[in-house]
């Protein structure tokens, strides 16, 4: 028989070296994994990312600003502007590196697919709004040209990333409407049991299925909703809408934005 | 992303649909009429279809997903209509799954009829379905289901004026009790057979941009498929970016759902035609896109926005003022009462306690009575049988004393609690209540990133976790229902109730004075059942947090109103259901497992069995964690059913100490009372630690294989598999050694 003070610490010890190895953003496979992901491809893309950066800016990018933004010695940053030239995706002269018209539309590509990930983090997933973007950061290296535009088909082609950052695309834009209900209108999980008000609009920040759905359950502006019964544990609230009892959770009716308005209210 | 469902040229023709169908997973007889059924959930949509098809449904809601539908048939003057239960939706966006597979079919499928079916205490809601579906097909007729509900709700609803608006045949029912059933019929048979002609009502007002862009691109589409009749709700579509439209488009399939006996638009016109008309398509899917981005980004709304406003105004011309409302509104009260702060949760353990007495108390007669028969009258003449036929001792054996026992001992074990746990709890499920359960548990499945509806998929694993998984049907957004099914096997399922309830009246019960034996052992199996939920919201809230954060994730829970629950169909449809499937699931595994027990007991190397050398091998791991060789062998084996753990330990232990006459007979199973299994267990070695170890062990382990196959059938995903097996035997594991380490270190 194992002793079993003794067995427990063996148990503690490799419990102690999982979570060195696997602890979540920290852990050494995940920095092991970060180092293997740092591969040709990822350097020459954040390269063109950071000229293309400056250039938005009207600054010009720098083999010193370069090996300032990636992390990376001197040395190296000229080596990969060296290999950047080669490909003519930038043009480097005494004023500093130029994007070519191919390298420009290399860094529109990639921040297009981050924007798209970004769009995709928000809608469709649980990641929190403060990893977005180093997700995408992430996932952006990894699609072809045709991922990508599967990947904005699959969203119904969206035009906004999250931030409210137009998606760069071949077609024109429009700027981004800007939201009816900023100020004075209340949400609508301020109701209280057996309070009525109208819908004024659903948030931006709400996109994606959950928006689709709130849309088919009849949420759309104009339509009365009266809140009417409050779980045992006061979170969700059920509203009566267009005559059906549905459940919303807090967070949900947070991003739903009502007016109280006496003569069409408490039905 | 459902596979679409029907592709290929001449849609139209019979020999076409025929054979579409097939690949639909639909077992085709011959029919006349194709039938579609549509409409929100909770509509009362399956009332109607058993009520137009009687009992002759086939409801196969097992197979995968994206045909989880039922199909059905009646005659009817005689023409034989087959009809499909579309899955419930609340548009036809194609958003998800369902809504695609509903859409894909009215679409594609080519019904001939599709029935609409309306709640008419929510018309507006159901006019938004409606409508779109009048938009995709002119062949419609609507159900205005729940007049009943509707009358004591104080609606009133003119049918007539419904019709005359919509342009269809509107037909008010009480599925429930048949009222309507036969003017339904008789109205499908019209339109189908064209005797009625329809005007579909056609949305008039979208938004002026959309209408603007619509406009355009509908000539487009007229131009190259004239016989298209709704190119409007085309054009929408191409907006929409819908990839299935879309594709439909450019393969040309869109051009024959004009017309059933339209050649195809192209086809075989020669090579250049071809081309040219390749051309011309792309050419449109171009147009859409180049219009859509001219479209405000918000433009779903304002269209879905114009439908709403058509519904409310159609609806509020239908509506018939004077009606007097019930006095006492029995839905309120009750939702007030079983959804209170106070009262809320009491009434909740209160249904579900009284719904497990009755499952334990109600199941132990039958289970006698069928082990009885099986076991001590079949297996005996069976046996008798043999021996005279002359069958040699190792194929009676095997086929008897192995496969015969397991399956029935499975059998007896298995059918009668589940038979009368799933009706109970069927019945909570139509008459409302279980939405109400979800609706109060939902914050702390919040908390742990999942779903309130788990709070029933979890309460249906009691019964069964195979069953458990299916359940997690219910939950529409993805990620959540992944979270339900790898966590079900946490709800501690029927075949392991009597493994908790024995040991603990061993072991639990004995450590204190005999009068409260019973009541401290029965605490124990309950405090083991509820370290299984708090277990279950852990292992929810570290996948939400790790593996599961990147899917999908929407929530709606829709509170449906009360409903009197039909108690002889669903005894019906719960045993059909799920009952029998289970069962007959658990029996194709038990039978090779008892052939596998048998083998390893009776086939000795050196002197010794199979069994022993695997138990005298395992037991090192086994004293490790608390356990011994014997039980880990057991739950080796008995990964096909928990029932036949017991058994299992049981046959072993005896092989092991070498008692002779106990084990030797029977091969596999035998009973024995509760307090000579003890003494037999402690002989072996059993001290309470092994028993309590063997409780949680029991509750943390890999599920059985019943389980496991169903979990890979519903995520399709192997690796999802692998994970909901491998978890919960990993924290067994864990939780098994520290509680063996730290009970040993207090005890020395």
């Amino acid at each position: 028989m194992v002793d079993p003070a003794l067995a427990l610490i063996w148990f503690a010890i490799a419990v102690g070296t999982l979570l060195i190895f696997f602890w979540p953003g920290q852990g050494l496979a995940i920095r092991l994994l970060r180092v293997l992901r740092m591969t040709e491809r990822v350097r020459i893309e954040d390269a063109l990312k950071h000229a293309y950066n400056e250039e938005y800016a009207n600054r010009t990018a720098s083999i010193h600003s370069m090996a300032g933004a990636l992390e990376v010695s001197r040395a190296f940053a000229v080596r990969l502007v060296t290999r950047l030239e080669a490909r003519e995706l930038v043009h480097s002269s005494d004023e500093g590196l130029q994007l070519t018209a191919a390298g420009r539309d290399y860094a529109l590509r990639i921040l297009r697919t981050h924007r798209l990930w970004e769009r995709y983090l928000a809608d469709r997933t649980n990641v929190k709004p403060t990893d977005w973007h180093d997700e995408a950061e992430r996932r952006e290296h990894r699609l072809a040209a045709t991922e990508v535009d599967a990947l904005a088909a699959s969203m119904g082609h969206p035009v906004y990333d999250p931030h409210g950052d137009p998606i760069p695309t071949d077609f024109t834009v429009h700027p981004l409407p800007t939201e009816r209900a900023v100020g004075p209108y209340e949400k609508l999980s301020s109701l209280s049991p057996g309070e009525s008000a109208v819908v004024v609009q659903i948030a931006h920040a709400c996109q994606g299925p959950q928006r689709r759905r709130l849309l088919d359950l009849g949420v759309v502006p104009g339509t009365v909703i009266t809140a009417e019964l409050q779980g045992a544990l006061s979170d969700p609230m059920a509203y009566r809408i267009r005559s059906a009892l549905i459940a919303l959770r807090q967070q949900q009716a947070d991003l739903i934005y009502v007016e109280r308005d006496p003569s069409k209210g408490g039905n | 992303m459902a596979v679409p469902a029907v592709t290929g040229h001449c849609v139209g023709c019979e020999a076409h649909r025929e054979a579409s169908l097939v690949k639909l997973g639909i077992r085709l007889d011959r029919w006349d009429y194709l039938v579609a059924l549509a409409g929100n959930p909770n509509t009362g949509k399956s009332t109607v279809f058993n009520a137009a098809t009687g009992l002759r449904q086939h409801t196969g809601n097992w197979p995968g997903k994206t045909v989880a539908r039922a199909e059905g048939g009646y005659d009817h003057l005689g023409k034989r209509v087959k009809v499909i239960d579309l899955p419930g939706t609340y548009s036809l966006q194609a958003g998800s799954t369902d809504e695609e597979v509903a859409r894909d079919f009215i679409l594609f499928g080519q019904p001939d009829v599709t029935v609409a079916v309306v709640d008419a205490t929510r018309l507006e809601r159901n006019l938004n379905l409606v409508l779109q579906i009048l938009e995709i097909t002119d062949r419609v007729v609507i159900c205005l289901n729940l007049m009943d509900e509707a009358r004591r709700h104080g609606i009133g609803i003119d049918a007539a004026r419904l019709e005359q608006e919509l342009g269809v045949p509107v037909i008010p029912t009480v599925a429930r009790r048949g009222q309507g059933i036969a003017d339904l019929v008789d109205a499908i048979d019209g339109v189908a057979s064209g005797r009625i002609q329809t005007k579909p009502y056609r949305m008039r007002r979208h938004p002026p941009e959309v209408d603007g862009a619509i406009g355009a691109l509908a000539g487009a589409i007229q131009e190259a498929y004239p016989n298209l009749p709704n190119s409007r709700w085309v054009a929408n579509r191409l907006l929409n970016a819908d990839a299935r439209v879309q594709a439909a488009v450019l393969s040309g399939d869109v051009g024959e759902l004009g017309s059933r006996q339209s050649d195809a638009a192209v086809s075989d016109t020669g090579s250049r035609a071809a081309l040219r008309e390749s051309n011309r398509r792309s050419r449109i899917i171009d147009k859409a896109q180049a219009l859509r981005w001219k479209l405000s980004p918000d433009f779903h709304d304002s269209l879905a926005e114009s439908i709403y406003a058509e519904a409310q105004r159609i609806a509020d011309r239908c509506a018939m003022q004077g009606l007097e409302r019930a006095k006492f509104d029995f839905d309120r009260t009750l939702d007030r009462l079983v959804t209170s702060r106070w009262l809320g949760f009491p009434i909740m353990l209160l249904v579900l306690t009284v719904v497990f007495w009755i499952t334990i108390a109600g199941a132990n007669l039958p289970s006698r009575m069928i082990s009885a028969m099986l076991l001590e009258t079949v297996h005996p003449a069976l046996k008798n049988f043999a021996s005279t036929v002359g069958l040699p001792w190792w194929l009676d054996g095997f086929l008897l004393d192995g496969v015969y026992l397991a399956t029935a001992w499975v059998i007896a074990v298995m059918l009668p609690p589940m038979a009368i746990f799933f009706p109970l709890f069927t019945l909570l499920e139509d008459f409302g209540y279980l939405p109400r359960v979800a609706f109060n548990l939902d914050k702390l499945f919040q908390k742990a990133g999942a779903h309130g509806k788990q709070a029933l998929t979890m309460c249906m694993g009691f019964g069964c976790n195979a069953a458990g998984v299916v359940s997690t049907r219910v939950i529409d957004s993805p990620r959540e229902r992944l979270i339900a099914i790898i966590t079900n096997n946490f709800s501690l399922c029927n075949g392991r109730w009597p493994t908790q309830i024995l040991i603990a009246s061993i072991f639990i019960g004995a450590l204190v004075p005999a009068h409260v034996a019973g009541l401290v052992s029965a605490t124990a199996v309950v405090g083991v059942a509820v370290l299984g939920m708090a277990m279950m919201l852990l292992a929810s809230w570290l996948l939400s947090r790790t593996v599961l954060q990147g899917e999908a994730t929407t929530f709606s829970l829709e509170l449906p109103p009360y409903r009197p629950p039909r108690v002889l169909q669903t005894l019906y449809t719960s045993v059909i259901d799920r009952t029998l499937i289970v069962l007959w699931r658990a029996v194709l595994f038990a039978m090779p497992a008892g052939a596998v027990i048998w083998l390893a007991a009776n086939i000795n190397i050196g002197g010794v069995s199979i069994a022993e050398h695997l138990a005298t091998w395992l037991n090192p791991v086994g004293l490790l964690i608390g356990l011994n060789g014997v039980v880990l062998l057991a739950y080796i084996v008995a990964i096909p059913a928990n029932e036949i753990v017991i058994p299992t330990v049981l046959m072993l232990t005896t092989l092991s100490l070498g008692t002779q006459g106990l084990g030797q007979g029977p091969g596999v199973m035998f009973e024995e009372t509760a307090s000579a299994t003890g003494t037999m267990l402690r002989l072996a070695g059993w001290t309470a630690l092994t028993g309590v170890n063997l409780m949680l062990f029991s509750l943390l382990h890999n599920p059985c294989s019943t389980t496991i196959y169903t979990i890979y059938k519903e995520t399709k995903s192997a690796n999802w598999t692998l994970v909901a097996t491998l978890l919960p035997l990993l924290m067994g594991i864990v939780v098994c050694f520290l509680v063996a380490q730290i009970w040993r270190l207090i005890a020395a």
